[in-house]
């Protein structure tokens, strides 16, 4: 018995030791830790439980005499975030570089299965080589498997990605069909083609920080939802968003103990929009502020800096909020935000929180490249996700409510459930100097400048729009966070039902 | 009798004399630029009245429309406030002509005592101690390296229509004396239209001292006791306080009396102050006399128990005074700090922008404020968010009560140099009554860095964070057996071991390093204060959340700091710190403002510290100075250039 017990101790030492003392050391030297040091660190003390520790790949080299590593790179397992439960794969690096083979690929099988079934959230933690050449055709298998699971588990259970070490080609597929990525800088990539192919194919010479990089993804393409310094600030900010969502699809929402006021009047919010319609104004100064603890968690800060969008809570509930930002290109819509605030409005409707938009929006951004590009259906898909949406939905307009854009910010005829509007909030067609410089084309300055004035006075505030139904109620800025919660509060046991169908077509 | 006052003024002292005007039963009229649409002062107002876009010139320093407003409102009396038309003689006289009161002295004593050269003139045959030094208004550069050399360096070249340290310099040798002088008479026609500027001794280890009067039309001149204003940065007044700490009786009398004596020279009435510079003998010398109520009378108020601006009005309303020098008495000791919009740790830059948030405490404490959340502080006026001023049996106390106040001030959104007065008011030099106008530059030889936290802050501090991150983790938990029991904080150059024994509510119990501390907490989220009663002790202190790190702010310093679990923390320390690649070379706007001059081109090389170019902002001439040693690719900007905060003014190779 002895005996038995010390060979089980022994083989746990060997599995827990991966690819060795000294690829441990020159991880730890690249500012990277190992696959268990970052479950350590995501998960609550003492609570992972390990799944397939035992679990072994082929004989890479199959003359020698060396065995197979037990666990073949990757980690597999469950614990929990702040009492939460979750599952987890973390991939090592210091096994064969963390590739991915059959068993490899077998292990996140098993985890999303239990996920789906189980309805636990997910959280992959990315540091691969790639796929196992050796394996061949059974690790391209392997992605696949992987993919389709991914896709299955979408929408039932939240799927979170952290890239910590390289992440390419094929392997990209998996992240990006999660629901957010995070990066750490300096220590991860993400690319389809490194930057040898792309040297030979297009003759640019980039590096692979440049190419894939955490600054890259959160900047310009707009992938990766997060990035930070390190990746332990990166665990501890991923342990930070799980708070804020849910189990899954259908388990009721997390519900935070709040000590904030919900009664208490906000008087800055009575100078927030300036006296000057043309001047900018931070529109995160007012998600703060309505935010229980002023607590706000925003996703994808650097990117489509014209739309914020991100979690807060209100009276403990998670809220998904969107909001034109006036401070970048004026806060219009584009391709870009239009796409950044679609996938987050339907990432919110799959999960049951409640979305909260404020809009200022002057318009559609105008300009060959948007047209070009398809603005149509790029902007299309933040309408669709919108208008489908079935979660409670509250709009509040600031200022500038313009055209389509106002149509598209979920407006009262895209069954918002309760539409508010400052005495600030000018809803109109356009701007009233654009629509006099319409009506009246053949006038003289002398005459548009009356019209301007004309136009302004009658149509460049929320009462037409109230007097419509189309605005519920026009509220004072101070109240704002009072009334925000008195309508989430008569909306949390909202039921709405889309028609059957197998899936919508969203204008991809 | 005056019924209804225009307040032909902003801010805080529009606010202070509107609130002196409803207890008398006097209506007011406010009045506001295109900038102050929304600003507060006009909530305190019975009515209010726009007078013109422009931030100065067309509105609050514009005689005619206000005049104009003035007849519109049928008001009897105009107060000015300090600053803008307040000791403008044309001002008055206009008033005069249209039978309207101004609250405060005649045109002719604002004339005589405006003019800093007649004045002295002035002052000597009144029988005023006067600093060596010439009046006359230098006419070149030869005739005032002569003056220089005739009076002995150093010496400080001053603006002859000038006051707030505006167009004035100190110049210690003949090698500076063109570029300093240059430099003055610029700065003197930015602000008053006037170049003229003389030469005076300049004292050193001088202390600021000035003596308030108050005389009605009857003759009656009284000496209500003297202001101490020795802290001072670029030649402005932060603290003040009175009485002073360095004077005797004897001196006292002295400087009542030859203030007295130069208020009836000049058939003053109304309330003033005769400012005086005192060397380290308490030999006192005659400066300027101010015609108007000074920003820092509540200190004097506090102390004589007077309402200077009721004062104002009764004289006004050609009262005699109701009481007799002998009925001043001085009671306890009063500071005021004023709170200003800048960063100290910046050489003072002002910081204008919108004020998301600001509390100001209530309890035994006056704020004279002039803002509100939400208010925005403009690049065109004066940085004064606030006066806070204390009062105290004596000095000890009046300083301590000064400190609580201070550290529950919390404001969002703009720098203050809320934590830099904290700083002062705990230095020992400054608690001993050791101080001069040099105090900032000679206490603050680096300028000032931030505070960094006394040892036995230490522990105030770390539980207010451990506060603050483990109630966010009792309430998003689903069980409290979930949080981690050992911890670490760690900060720049220590490491603190906590270890938590339990948590219910408000209460925690941990052992903190190797010992037990039981306390209570609370958070007041809109303001960010946590508070911990550790025994019957009370600590507060603000907490902010950055993304990785939290900052502490605590009577007046300022902690960034981790919170690790003990397991991650262990990590952390073995991670490889890497090296950030270098900063960009480039030069940004600290502040909305005026490009007024630029001092470099194309080409030229620079080292650390070099001027680079003059930005106008809030009143002040900022120097923007390089902090690298490289070489100009590209000046963005042109003179006259409006800029935003955060523009990209200068590039460097």
């Amino acid at each position: 018995m002895k005996d038995k017990i010390n060979y089980y101790l022994k083989q746990i030492n060997i599995a827990k030791e991966g690819g060795g003392k000294n690829r441990i050391d020159s991880q730890h030297k690249k500012g990277k830790l190992t696959a268990r040091e970052r479950i350590d660190i995501l998960l609550d003390d003492n609570s992972f439980n390990e799944i397939g520790m035992f679990v072994k790949g082929k004989n890479i080299n199959e003359n020698e005499k060396e065995l197979a590593i037990l666990g073949d790179g990757v980690i597999t397992g469950y614990g929990r975030i702040n009492g939460y439960e979750v599952l987890i794969y973390s991939q090592d690096f210091t096994v064969y570089g963390g590739s991915l083979g059959e068993e490899h690929a077998n292990k996140i099988c098993k985890i999303l299965d239990m996920a789906i079934k189980n309805k636990i959230p997910v959280i992959g933690l990315n540091d691969s080589g790639g796929a196992r050449i050796q394996e061949g055709v059974a690790a391209l298998g392997g992605y696949a498997e992987v993919f389709q699971r991914n896709v299955l588990a979408s929408g039932v259970i939240p799927q979170v990605s952290a890239i910590l070490g390289p992440c390419a080609g094929g392997a990209v597929y998996s992240p990006a069909m999660t629901d957010f990525i995070f990066m750490s800088e300096q220590t991860s990539y993400m690319f389809v083609t490194g930057p040898e192919v792309v040297k030979t194919v297009t003759h640019e010479d980039v590096d692979t920080e440049y190419l894939g990089g955490a600054n890259t993804h959160t900047t310009k393409s707009g992938v990766a939802d997060f990035s930070f310094d390190n990746e332990i600030i990166v665990l501890q900010e991923l342990r930070r968003l799980f708070d804020f969502l849910p189990q899954s699809n259908t388990s009721e929402a997390k519900m935070k103990k709040f000590n904030d006021d919900t009664s208490k009047k906000i008087e800055s919010l009575n100078t927030l929009v300036p006296e000057d319609k043309n001047k900018a104004y931070d529109i995160k100064e007012l998600i703060v502020n309505v935010a229980d603890e002023k607590d706000f968690l925003e996703v994808q800060k650097d990117y489509a800096k014209n739309i914020v969008i991100g979690f807060i809570r209100m009276e403990g509930y998670t809220i998904g909020v969107v909001a034109n930002q006036p401070l970048a290109l004026a806060g219009c819509l584009d391709i870009n935000s239009s796409r950044k605030a679609a996938r987050f409005v339907r990432f919110c409707d799959c999960f049951n929180i409640p979305l909260l938009t404020f809009v200022d929006v002057p318009g559609f951004l105008p300009g060959t490249d948007q047209e070009f590009n398809g603005i149509i259906k790029h902007g299309a898909k933040l309408l669709f996700a919108y208008a489908e949406a079935t979660v409670p939905k509250v709009t509040l307009i600031t200022r500038k409510a313009y055209g389509g854009a106002y149509d598209v910010m979920s407006s009262k005829h895209l069954r918002g459930d309760i539409n508010y509007a400052w005495p600030t909030a000018e809803i109109a067609v356009m701007g009233a100097e654009g629509a006099a410089k319409i009506i009246y084309k053949s006038a003289n300055e002398e005459i548009l400048k009356d019209k301007i004035k004309e136009y302004e006075e009658k149509f460049s505030n929320p009462y037409i729009a109230a007097s419509r139904g189309y605005i519920d109620e026009v509220i004072k800025p101070d109240i704002t966070r009072i009334k925000l919660i008195d309508a989430f509060k008569i909306l949390r046991n909202k039921k709405l039902k889309n028609p059957w169908k197998k899936h919508d077509n969203i204008p991809l | 009798m005056i019924k209804t006052v225009l307040i032909a003024n902003r801010g805080e002292i529009a606010i202070r004399v509107a609130k002196t005007c409803k207890k008398m039963n006097i209506k007011t009229v406010g009045v506001f630029s295109k900038d102050d649409s929304m600003s507060l002062h006009l909530k305190y107002c019975d009515d209010t009245c726009f007078i013109g876009d422009d931030p100065l010139k067309g509105s609050y320093l514009n005689i005619e429309k206000i005049v104009n407003i003035a007849k519109e409102f049928s008001v009897d009396a105009i107060h000015p406030g300090y600053g803008f038309l307040s000791e403008n003689s044309n001002f008055v006289k206009r008033l005069n002509e249209e039978n309207i009161i101004f609250i405060g002295p005649s045109y002719r004593a604002i004339e005589l005592m405006g003019d800093k050269i007649e004045s002295k003139k002035i002052a000597k045959k009144a029988g005023v101690n006067c600093i060596p030094g010439n009046e006359n208004a230098i006419e070149n550069i030869e005739h005032g390296l002569k003056e220089a050399k005739n009076i002995g360096y150093p010496v400080m070249i001053k603006a002859s229509a000038g006051g707030g340290g505006k167009g004035m310099r100190i110049v210690k040798n003949n090698n500076e004396f063109e570029e300093l002088l240059t430099a003055a008479k610029n700065e003197a026609m930015n602000a008053f239209g006037d170049d003229r500027v003389f030469i005076e001794k300049y004292i050193e280890q001088p202390r600021h001292i000035e003596m308030q009067i108050l005389s009605d039309n009857h003759g009656n001149i009284l000496w209500l006791g003297e202001r101490e204003c020795s802290i001072q940065r670029r030649h402005q007044k932060i603290i003040e306080e009175a009485p002073s700490s360095f004077i005797d009786t004897s001196i006292r009398t002295k400087m009542g009396e030859q203030a007295v004596s130069l208020a009836k020279a000049v058939n003053y009435s109304s309330a003033g102050t005769v400012e005086f510079v005192v060397d380290k003998n308490q030999n006192f010398y005659f400066l300027e006399m101010n015609t108007r109520l000074q920003v820092e009378h509540p200190v004097t108020e506090l102390v004589t128990g007077l309402d200077l601006v009721e004062e104002m009005i009764n004289i006004a309303n050609n009262k005699k005074l109701t009481f007799h020098q002998e009925d001043i008495e001085v009671k306890g000791w009063s500071f005021e700090s004023r709170l200003c919009a800048e960063s100290p740790k910046k050489n003072f830059l002002p910081s204008a922008g919108r004020i998301e948030n600001i509390n100001y405490p209530t309890k035994d404490i006056r704020i004279d404020l002039g803002y509100q959340s939400g208010g925005e502080v403009s690049i065109y006026y004066d940085s004064l968010l606030a006066k806070i001023i204390s009062f105290g049996k004596n000095r000890d106390e009046a300083l301590e009560k000064m400190l609580n106040a201070l550290s529950e001030v919390s404001i969002e959104g703009i720098d203050t140099n809320i934590d830099f007065l904290m700083d002062i008011y705990k230095k020992k030099s400054f608690a001993l009554g050791d101080i001069n106008t040099n105090f900032i530059s000679e206490t603050y030889k680096e300028g000032y860095k931030g505070k960094t936290n006394e040892k036995k802050e230490e522990e105030a501090i770390a539980l207010l964070a451990l506060s603050y991150h483990l109630n966010y983790l009792y309430n998003v938990s689903l069980y409290i057996k979930n949080i981690s029991k050992a911890w670490m904080i760690s900060w720049l150059y220590k490491d603190i071991n906590i270890n938590i024994n339990s948590i219910k509510d408000n209460y925690i119990s941990l052992i903190f390093e190797n010992s037990t501390k039981e306390f209570f907490y609370t958070i007041d989220h809109i303001n960010k204060i946590v508070s911990i009663n550790l025994k019957g002790k009370v600590f507060k202190g603000r907490v902010y959340i950055k993304e990785n790190y939290m900052t502490v702010f605590y009577k007046g310093s300022e902690t960034n700091l981790n919170i690790f679990r003990k397991n991650t923390y262990d990590l952390y320390k073995n991670l490889p710190k890497e090296n950030k690649n270098d900063k960009l070379k480039q030069v940004l706007s600290p502040m909305p403002g005026k490009v007024t001059k630029i001092l470099v081109k194309q080409k030229d090389k620079t080292l650390e510290g070099d001027n680079l170019l003059v930005l106008d902002a809030m009143k002040m001439e900022n120097i923007i100075k390089a902090d690298f040693n490289g070489q100009v690719k590209d000046v963005l900007v042109e003179e006259g250039q409006s800029v935003s905060a955060e523009q990209l003014l200068i590039t460097f190779d």
